[in-house]
């Protein structure tokens, strides 16, 4: 059974500040201590002879999370119904919709999603200029537009997106390198360690393409590498696959394949995966269907009215046209609505 | 409705503008009331302070947390924090 937290939050521009409250000595965090007998022959305020509240030794203090928890942030936020999904299906193969992927990386400035030894150029709804809905992402939840996809063996292997990524991450690449049966990746230029670590933590990942062996097996989401002289050493580094959903730790296991470009770039892993919708419908064209309910169909009507009005300079047109968009939204909300309404008593209130 | 059965009851002919005032006009109406409402769920780094929120987001209704004040894996609501916490972290504030 987990321990119970306390967490509190701030609004830090446009990201979410997350805080814990930290015990740090003393094991309650409170700012007093009960001390049995710690006046001895004295009558305490607080308890018979001899006990008393004291100045604890332990204090508390609000600090950046004490421990990783899996899906331990939950936000509930209204969204624009700007799009509409497909079916979700995710074990039919070429007709799949739902794709998992547990790495992503930066490619030219754009957001790019992979997954080891998967090859997205064989799902027919994942093409250049259609839609994905990414979801269980820590980072890059909602739409984006696909901008271009490779398979296994391309300079990136994966999904490219039109998301503009305002971040620098490392990148290299070598022209002619070759992967051997003894997990290793030869004749690569020293400049790899200029630039990325040669003995990273176990929070440092990569994502590895160009080799086009059979499935892609020389490629995908690494951590755990060294590198020495002109060799990548991944006989001890940790490769993350992911299947239908649930993300697999192993290791590497090279075709071997010579004088191949290598493209590593700084990744960055989705601890235990994340999946997109491919084939999503968006609002772009006049065949699209508003799935609204009646009331709220009516009230983008008046909205819409309002605009070309408000253009118009009709300003008294606008402000009814407003008005009746308003009244709209109270009668959607308040057509949800039955019964009788009670006031629950607070944790604390006298029942 | 479809947007074009929108455009017949507005009069407008001019579908790129049409597409940008209903899409305004989802917007507002979530804003306003909460229409259409979702979760979604992210994982707590240690020592990560910062969390970026889902692109799609048009308004914060609740932040919940897994174990909030219970050992029952519960997601409960979050107090907002006033002031100034006294340890920065290392990714800024």
């Amino acid at each position: 059974m987990a321990n119970a937290k306390q967490y509190t939050y701030q609004i830090k521009g446009n990201k979410l500040s997350l805080l814990e409250v930290d015990i740090n000595s003393g094991g309650d965090g409170l700012n007093y201590s009960y001390d049995n007998g710690a006046l001895s022959g004295a009558t305490s305020n607080f308890g018979t002879s001899g006990n008393a509240l004291n100045i604890s030794g332990g204090s508390s203090a609000l600090t950046s999370p004490i421990t990783s928890v899996t899906d331990g942030i939950e936000l509930e936020y209204a969204y624009s119904p700007s799009y509409s999904l497909p079916p979700k299906r995710l074990d039919s193969g070429t007709a799949d919709t739902y794709h998992a992927y547990n790495g992503w990386f930066i490619v030219d400035g754009y957001l790019t999603l992979g997954a080891a030894f998967k090859d997205f150029t064989t799902h027919a709804s994942i093409a250049t200029d259609s839609y994905i809905l990414i979801e269980g992402s820590d980072r890059w939840n909602g739409l984006h537009k696909v901008k271009s996809i490779q398979d296994t063996g391309g300079s990136h292997g994966g999904v490219q997106t039109y998301t503009k990524v305002n971040q620098s991450t490392k990148y290299f690449t070598d022209t002619a390198v070759s992967w051997t049966a003894s997990e290793t990746i030869v004749n690569v230029s020293g400049a790899f360690d200029d630039i990325f670590s040669a003995s990273p933590g176990t929070n440092e990942y990569i994502w590895l393409a160009g080799s086009d062996t059979a499935g892609g097996v020389n490629n995908g989401l690494l951590s755990g590498w060294s590198f020495s002289g002109s060799t990548i050493d991944t006989s001890d580094a940790t490769l993350y696959t992911i299947s239908l959903s649930t993300e697999t730790l192993s290791s590497t296991t090279y075709s071997i394949d010579g004088a191949h470009p290598l493209y590593v770039y700084e990744a960055f892993r989705e601890i235990g995966g994340a999946s997109f919708y491919s084939g999503v419908s968006i609002l772009e064209d006049e065949s699209f269907e508003l799935d609204l309910p009646v009331y709220l169909s009516k009230a983008l009507v008046y909205y819409v009215k309002a605009k070309l009005a408000e253009d118009a300079m009709e300003i008294e047109a606008k402000e009814y046209l407003m008005r009746e968009f308003n009244r709209m939204l109270e009668k959607h909300s308040s057509s949800n609505v039955a019964g009788r309404r009670t006031v629950l008593a607070g944790q604390n209130s006298i029942r | 409705m479809t947007v074009q059965e929108l455009m017949e009851r507005v009069g407008m002919t001019q579908t790129g503008r049409a597409i940008a005032y209903i899409k305004d006009g989802l917007e507002e109406m979530n804003i306003l009331s909460e229409t259409h409402v979702t979760t979604a769920r992210i994982d707590i780094v240690k020592d990560q302070r910062f969390y970026d929120f889902p692109s799609d987001m048009v308004k914060l209704m609740d932040i919940r947390c897994k174990n909030q004040s219970n050992s029952k894996d519960e997601y409960r609501s979050l107090p907002r924090a006033i002031g100034n916490p006294t340890n920065k972290d290392a990714d800024g504030s």
